[in-house]
């Protein structure tokens, strides 16, 4: 059931207007909302409802075990046995052949023959965000950020809210779970302002991001058929393509999380005017990038440290973040190449602009976006061996910059880049739209067209749930 | 809180009005006749001539008229068989035999199991079936998601009516089509809009019973001047090789799956059925792995291959056209030998050409 299709706004019309009914009996709207979310997930494969459950459950105890521990030790060690459990889990289903491939390849190559041994495994959907929503609450429940909660269904609706539990934002208990204990009100302004969001979500990814992905994969699944030049455009679709779906996903979640009266992180902040790539990193998938920073750079000493020390810490956020999104020796590579980028600014202590970027700063911005585009492509071809066939086939010769039939996936993508400019001081491009009655539900109707007159091919799966 | 949650309601009902007018005008043109579809399906009046969903039709066609006509003897196959009859198929199978064309356009083999399973389900028997292959027909296993090709909701797993609607609406939101679509109903068919391929002009004889289609322009072309017709048609049908094209092994466990599952239902059935994989314009033919499994589970006295380099496909007075639609004479030819009329002209000696 995707975001964009006609499925999910049924069962969206229906779930709302439950919720909203049960409004004054808070454990019976939460105990719907917890039914409701593994309806979602279990739309995809229900079996897979069993781990989440599970997930669910064992970290909800562990909280109150790790609270409830007389010491320090047997906190920690419930703790850890939680952050055991979840990733055991993760691990099987996300990494076991990437593991067991390597280990057989290194076995093989001092002389130990083993036979390959992989399992069909079906990675169940939206495992990585999930299982590090239930780590994060058992680590924030240890260090005594946040009391463990008592409230088994608040806490499973935590886990599994539908409108994030698929590809995020991934949301600590102290935002997400604070609110799902206490009684929500229906805040109109709110409400506008999300569906506002949901209409920009969908523009992002119906429009631009599958425009996108329907050039990038005709020219990355067989570049050689393509101008040299064709192929550089190529690259510059992709990148655009997985902004468009990541933070389109990301503006749908969070517009309709505030439909149900709660108010999700926002996972992008116009990443596209970023000025240097450390401040890319501080804009795109936010969620992700504050977890790694609170569970991964800061335990592994952050920037207190000293200057290599502190490279080292950057470098293995970013490999563990490449190894998040795949289990693939590709996505290695791709954290290593963004931890490069990051490393001249660190070491020359430029910290990320905290201004609102200006238009003098657009080179710099465009500077950026070329290079993450080139580095998509390892994200995209996934192989060595694609990347380096990919790179060989570019060139500036023919000038043909752009495929000839159909339509150009820039005539979206430029609209969207002005209306992000516009919109750039706010949370979301559209958040404000300060204009008579008439011009906004113009603005929507153009919007509302663009999407089903845009939405020419095949409906993409979020990106973002393969992670 | 209710209040407040109406006012959102109705403002978004304001907001999305665009969705109204284009899915009104969706519904109320229909231009794919697949929300209100009615017989006949091909009406030379009917000002609207695009390419429509055989499939769909042909399912419509059997809901239509299955309970007046009580079929029991069904033609399968993409729009290959279109050139087997039933008046033709009734002088083996017996004059009493109620036919249905049950045909789609680039038919699945999953298709045609889904289609007989809906027979089954509407009441229906099997007494006699006839498929019409081409040697590719056997290893597709899905539907298509376009709109010539989707199969009928009510007859497929794999998609639901909502997906099935939303696909032609997509198509009718289509820059090309909608341009072109308007353009026609202020100006008419305009033979610019015939070359986009989007519109013909030319509406096939269709039998509102049978779902048979005929093509009495293409005759007409071929009686006047038959030597003239495929003159015009010279570089379509060009072709510089006389050697069959032996397709590499393709058959997967699922397509085994499928053939022991269609197996099982005219088992079920107790069905009198033949498979002709037919000739091919382009001389195509499966290996002989992929016929043998074939042959073991259809049996060798069900299962007629006359693909490959032979004194029909290499003929191209046999088609309409470079695509092995057939005319109904080849058809004809090849029902008398499966049914064992001709007792000269056997596969082997087919073969040995």
């Amino acid at each position: 059931m995707l975001f964009n299709s006609v499925q999910f706004a049924l069962f969206f019309i229906i779930i709302f207007f439950v919720y909203w009914s049960l409004n004054k009996r808070l454990k019976a709207q939460n105990i719907f909302l917890v039914l409701a979310s593994w309806f979602f997930y279990g739309y995809w494969d229900w079996r897979f409802l069993f781990l989440i459950i599970f997930t669910s459950a064992t970290s909800y105890f562990s909280g109150i075990l790790i609270e409830n521990s007389k010491t320090k030790s047997s906190a920690k060690a419930w703790m850890w046995s939680n952050i055991a459990i979840n990733l055991v889990i993760l691990g099987f289903f996300k990494y076991f052949n990437f593991f067991t491939g390597n280990l057989i390849a290194i076995a093989n190559s001092i002389g130990w023959h083993l036979d390959e041994f992989t399992l069909n495994i079906i990675l169940p959907i939206g495992i990585s965000f999930y299982t590090f929503q239930a780590i994060s609450y058992s680590i924030d429940v240890y260090k005594q950020k946040i009391p463990a909660t008592r409230n088994i269904w608040a806490f499973f609706g935590f886990v599994a809210f539908f409108p994030q539990l698929i590809a995020g934002p991934i949301e600590r208990a102290g935002d997400l779970l604070s609110q799902i204990e206490k009684k929500r009100t229906f805040d109109y302004d709110n409400a506008v302002v999300g569906l506002r969001q949901i209409l920009w979500g969908l523009f992002k990814k119906a429009v631009v991001a599958d425009t996108c992905a329907h050039y990038a994969d005709l020219i990355t699944l067989n570049p050689e058929f393509y101008a040299g030049s064709s192929l550089i455009v190529g690259v510059i679709l992709i990148h655009f393509q997985y902004y468009g779906d990541y933070s389109g996903y990301s503006d749908i979640a969070v517009g309709l999380g505030r439909l149900l009266g709660i108010n999700l992180t926002a996972n992008f902040r116009f990443p596209m005017f970023s000025r240097s790539f450390n401040e890319f990193w501080q804009r795109w998938n936010i969620t992700l990038m504050r977890w790694f920073r609170d569970y991964i750079y800061i335990p592994l000493g952050g920037s207190h440290c000293s200057k290599p020390r502190h490279l080292f810490n950057i470098l293995m956020v970013f490999v563990v973040s490449g190894l998040w999104h795949g289990a693939n020796w590709a996505f290695v590579l791709w954290g290593i190449i963004n931890a490069l980028l990051v490393f001249p600014a660190v070491i020359l202590g430029i910290k990320p602009k905290k201004t609102v970027p200006v238009l003098k700063e657009i080179p710099s911005m465009i500077f950026v976006i070329l290079v993450m585009s080139f580095v998509s492509i390892v994200m995209k071809l996934q192989s060595f061996d694609l990347v380096v066939n990919y790179f060989s086939l570019m060139s500036f010769d023919s000038g043909q910059w752009f495929i000839a039939t159909g339509k150009t996936p820039f005539l979206f993508i430029i609209p969207m880049l002005f209306i992000e400019w516009y919109g750039r001081r706010n949370n979301f491009a559209l958040e404000k739209l300060p204009f008579k009655t008439p011009v906004r539900y113009a603005i929507y109707w153009i919007l509302i067209i663009a999407i089903i007159y845009g939405c020419e091919y095949d409906t993409q799966p979020y990106l973002y749930f393969q992670f | 809180m209710w209040k407040k949650i109406r006012i959102l309601v109705l403002k978004c009902l304001v907001a999305i009005f665009p969705i109204y007018i284009i899915f009104g005008a969706y519904v109320y043109l229909d231009p794919f006749r697949v929300v209100h579809p009615s017989d006949p399906f091909f009406d030379a009046k009917d000002p609207m001539h695009i390419g429509w969903n055989k499939g769909f039709i042909s399912t419509e066609a059997f809901k239509n008229h299955h309970q007046t006509e009580q079929y029991d003897s069904y033609i399968f196959g993409s729009s290959l068989s279109i050139g087997y009859q039933a008046e033709e198929w009734s002088k083996y199978i017996g004059k009493s035999a109620k036919i249905f064309h049950f045909d789609g356009s680039t038919e699945s083999f999953t298709g045609i199991i889904e289609k007989i399973r809906y027979i089954n389900k509407c009441g229906e028997a099997v007494k006699n079936a006839l498929i019409v292959a081409d040697p590719a027909l056997f290893a597709r296993d899905d539907d298509k998601k376009s709109h010539l090709f989707a199969q009928h909701p009510d007859i497929t797993p794999q998609w639901d009516f909502i997906q099935f609607h939303w696909l032609f609406f997509k198509l009718f939101m289509n820059r090309e089509f909608l341009t072109n679509y308007i353009d026609m109903r202020i100006n008419g068919l305009t033979p610019e809009m015939i070359a986009a391929g989007i519109f013909t002009k030319e509406i096939p004889d269709y039998d509102i019973k049978t779902n048979e289609e005929k093509y009495p322009f293409y005759e007409k072309e071929l009686a006047e001047n038959e030597e003239q017709y495929y003159a015009k048609r010279d570089t379509l049908f060009a072709r510089n090789y006389t050697d069959a094209i032996v397709l590499t092994p393709m058959f997967t466990e699922t397509n085994v799956k499928n053939f022991k599952a269609l197996k099982e239902l005219f088992d079920h059935n107790s069905t009198n059925y033949k498979i002709i994989i037919h000739p091919m314009y382009k001389l195509n033919t499966l290996c002989n792995k992929d016929r043998d499994i074939l042959y073991n589970i259809f049996g060798k006295e069900n299962l007629y291959d006359f693909s490959g380099a032979n004194k029909y496909s290499l003929n191209k007075h046999n088609y309409y056209d470079q695509n092995s639609h057939p005319r109904p004479e080849l058809c004809n030819k090849l029902m008398k030998i499966v049914y064992g009329q001709y007792s000269t002209d056997s596969i082997n000696s087919l073969k040995s050409l």
